[in-house]
């Protein structure tokens, strides 16, 4: 049962540094961090072989490959978080004490999004996907000055009753299931109400995809209920930040692919594909400004996470096997560029002293590894060759053609170059501008190692995708139970 | 007119009415009165369908809903000074026109999802529904952030109801979870409010607004 293992590993850390003394925190969590990973791994090349079901816990292709990735970026913010938390109680932001509350809170988050991925009962995901914005919203709220305090009342607000929207929608499709003839817990499952089909009430199914996919979109960050991500993104810890861009925001993406699938069976797939389109584009659209004229470095990658999570939407809408393989081989990708480009950006407002671009210039010279790391993860994530994220966007686009989507395919390059104007634009100036008295200074090598290898999986990612990865990602678009 | 259909129509008009009180104390009885009498409609759910699980979940119910809640918010509500809203962003009177209106629309949009509520007795989804609008409306209207809980758990109230109306309520798991969600989010939303009240000495959200994105200051760069 590595599943229960899997949901059992967090629960034991947080446990474990409730109670350690303070010295063993930080490696106690990692060694936390490492075993969920390893877990995950096990859990994901099983479920990729053959889906694990022992209802309710059923892990196919598609979760387990995201288990894994949630399960990695979670590892990156741990390790991170070492160094993070000890700088932050050197320049007196948080007390010692507080540091194991960060753990706690911070493993809990990770609990929680695996907790999404390992169910097929839509009730269940609902409560999980409820409880990552109960946890994450500890965290954003984490440093408790007014800015955070703000950050966090909007996040759990708007992020609550955006979900309770998609609970509505649960209950009309476990209401249409019943119809169906589906019994107790078999109405809630998506697997069932998938395998239900054409017998369920088309306009029951679409209702519930709509309310579905404003309350769990809003989670996403879609546009127009996307005001709370940069607020949260900019004022949360940052191994936080690094996680809810990443990965949160995927797992959210995920319980909406998995209601897609039973719009489709239903007969509904072409609306709900329409409804992505619109969405993702709209996302990218409302992004953009903010990403061409951006003040707060942090608030920039934020906006470059809206953009991104339109992109794997308008991937989903399109569909198909072509465009289904680059937006998930674009939602991995996109959780490790992410990851580094928190965790450099971090380093340098942390030597800086401030989040505002103006104000960072020349990060290259102040601090050679990190700036560059941050210039080549932001290059690498618009999309230039020889990233990986630059075959995933070719793939997507490529299907985009295929499919017959010629507009919203060439809206979305539109935005993409737009984009990665901007983002080539802020980072080119504050890593290799002429700054002005920036002291240069010492790069841990715990903390190049953190950036530099994940750097290198990006853009290896793009000469040569490791098969095994590449058969796990065509396995899980299989299994998105889309029609392919 | 069936039973729950007259404790629901009672709810209706108690959510309508709450939408004017301002007194914070006056409005968190009136949620829980709400609560209480949506534990009433569980009840005569379970007498009616006699299954063990609708009595547990309207026991769950009525411990998180009608006895936790109420007093965590009491408890926030102690801290604060300023226990009324002072100014709301529309005179009463449109408010409870709006009110009105919503809860008309409520009813014609229940219409098509009639036939998959086999359970309902014609009023319970349609109320569900204008429930879910009045805790919208309440967060949208109402200022105090101890108000925007108290319409949030009014929009959950809304939809236990219609859950009860669609499919005698979620299997019990289900339930339990999204009762511990619900509890938990509620205790999380007080200790923020009170967290907010510390250093803004205020619980106006209105005044949660220094998050924004603005222009550079030093614009040379455009």
């Amino acid at each position: 049962m590595a599943v229960a293992a899997l949901l059992l590993v967090p629960l034991l850390t947080m446990l474990l540094v409730r109670f350690l003394p303070a010295r063993m925190l930080g490696g106690t969590q990692l060694g936390g961090a490492t075993l969920t990973l390893l877990l995950a791994l096990a859990t994901a090349i099983a479920a990729i072989d053959a889906p694990i079901d022992h209802s309710p816990l059923y892990v196919d292709a598609l979760s387990g490959l995201l288990l894994a990735v949630v399960a990695l970026v979670g590892w990156l913010g741990a390790a991170y978080a070492i160094g993070y938390t000890q700088h932050d109680v050197a320049a007196r932001r948080i007390t010692a004490g507080q540091v194991r509350w960060f753990y706690i809170w911070y493993h809990l988050f990770v609990l929680t999004m695996l907790a999404v991925l390992v169910t097929d009962n839509l009730g269940l995901m609902w409560a999980a996907i409820e409880a990552t914005t109960l946890a994450s919203a500890i965290l954003v709220g984490f440093y408790r000055t007014r800015e955070a305090l703000e950050a966090a009342w909007k996040y759990l607000i708007l992020c609550t009753v955006g979900i309770s929207f998609a609970l509505f929608g649960v209950l009309l499709l476990s209401a249409a299931g019943i119809q169906a003839g589906l019994l107790g817990d078999a109405a809630l499952s998506w697997r069932e109400l998938r395998a239900a089909g054409a017998a369920l009430d088309p306009q029951m199914v679409r209702l519930a995809f709509l309310f579905i996919l404003v309350g769990f979109g809003t989670k996403v960050g879609f546009a127009p209920l996307h005001t709370w991500l940069p607020d949260a993104h900019s004022q949360a810890p940052t191994p936080v930040s690094a996680v809810l861009s990443g990965v949160l925001l995927p797992c959210a993406i995920y319980g909406i692919v998995r209601a897609q699938g039973i719009a489709a069976a239903a007969g509904s797939g072409g609306l709900a594909s329409a409804l992505l389109i619109g969405a993702g584009l709209l996302s990218i659209l409302i992004a953009i400004p903010f990403i061409l004229v951006q003040h707060d470095l942090k608030r920039l990658l934020a906006y470059s996470s809206i953009e991104h999570m339109g992109i794997i939407a308008v991937a989903v809408g399109i569909g198909g096997p072509v465009a289904l393989y680059g937006g998930l081989l674009h939602l991995i990708l996109h959780a490790i560029g992410k990851a580094v480009l928190f965790i450099s950006a971090g380093a340098i407002v942390e030597r800086f002293g401030t989040r505002e671009l103006t104000r960072i210039v020349g990060a290259a010279r102040a601090m050679p590894l990190t700036g560059m790391a941050l210039l080549i993860a932001g290059l690498a994530l618009t999309g230039i060759p020889p990233s990986g994220l630059f075959v995933s966007k070719f793939t997507i686009v490529a299907g985009g053609f295929r499919g017959g989507y010629a507009l919203a395919t060439g809206l979305l390059v539109a935005g993409i170059a737009l984009a990665a104007v901007g983002i080539t634009f802020h980072f080119g100036r504050a890593v290799l501008g002429e700054g002005r008295g920036v002291r240069t200074g010492r790069e841990s090598h715990g903390q190049r190692l953190l950036v530099g290898v994940p750097l290198l999986a990006l853009i290896v990612a793009g000469l040569w995708l490791p098969p095994p990865l590449a058969e796990a990602i065509e396995r899980a678009v299989r299994d998105s139970g889309l029609p392919l | 007119m069936a039973l729950g259909d007259r404790i629901a129509a009672a709810i209706l008009v108690i959510a309508i009415c709450s939408l004017l009180i301002r007194d914070l104390a006056t409005g968190i009885v009136s949620l829980t009165v709400q609560s209480a009498l949506l534990v009433a409609i569980g009840v005569a759910a379970a007498l009616h369908g006699g299954a063990w699980h609708a009595w547990m979940a309207a026991a769950i119910t009525f411990a998180v809903k009608v006895v936790v809640i109420p007093l965590v918010l009491r408890a926030a509500l102690g801290r604060v000074r300023l226990k009324r809203e002072v100014h709301g962003v529309m005179p009463d009177r449109y408010l409870l026109v709006l009110a009105i209106g919503l809860a008309v629309i409520a009813y014609r949009a229940a219409g098509p999802l009639a036939p998959a509520a086999p359970t309902a007795t014609g009023h319970q989804l349609p109320i569900a529904i204008s429930l879910m609008l009045m805790g919208l409306l309440t967060m949208v209207a109402r200022r105090k952030v101890i108000s925007q809980v108290i319409g949030l758990v009014t929009l959950e109230n809304g939809i236990y109801l219609a859950a009860l109306a669609l499919s005698d309520g979620l299997p019990l798991g289900i339930e339990l979870a999204v009762a511990f969600d619900v509890l938990v989010g509620a205790i999380l939303m007080a200790i923020l409010a009170g967290q907010i009240h510390q250093s803004f000495e205020t619980i106006d959200a209105d005044r949660l607004s220094a998050l924004r994105d603005r222009s550079p200051r030093n614009s040379r760069w455009l």
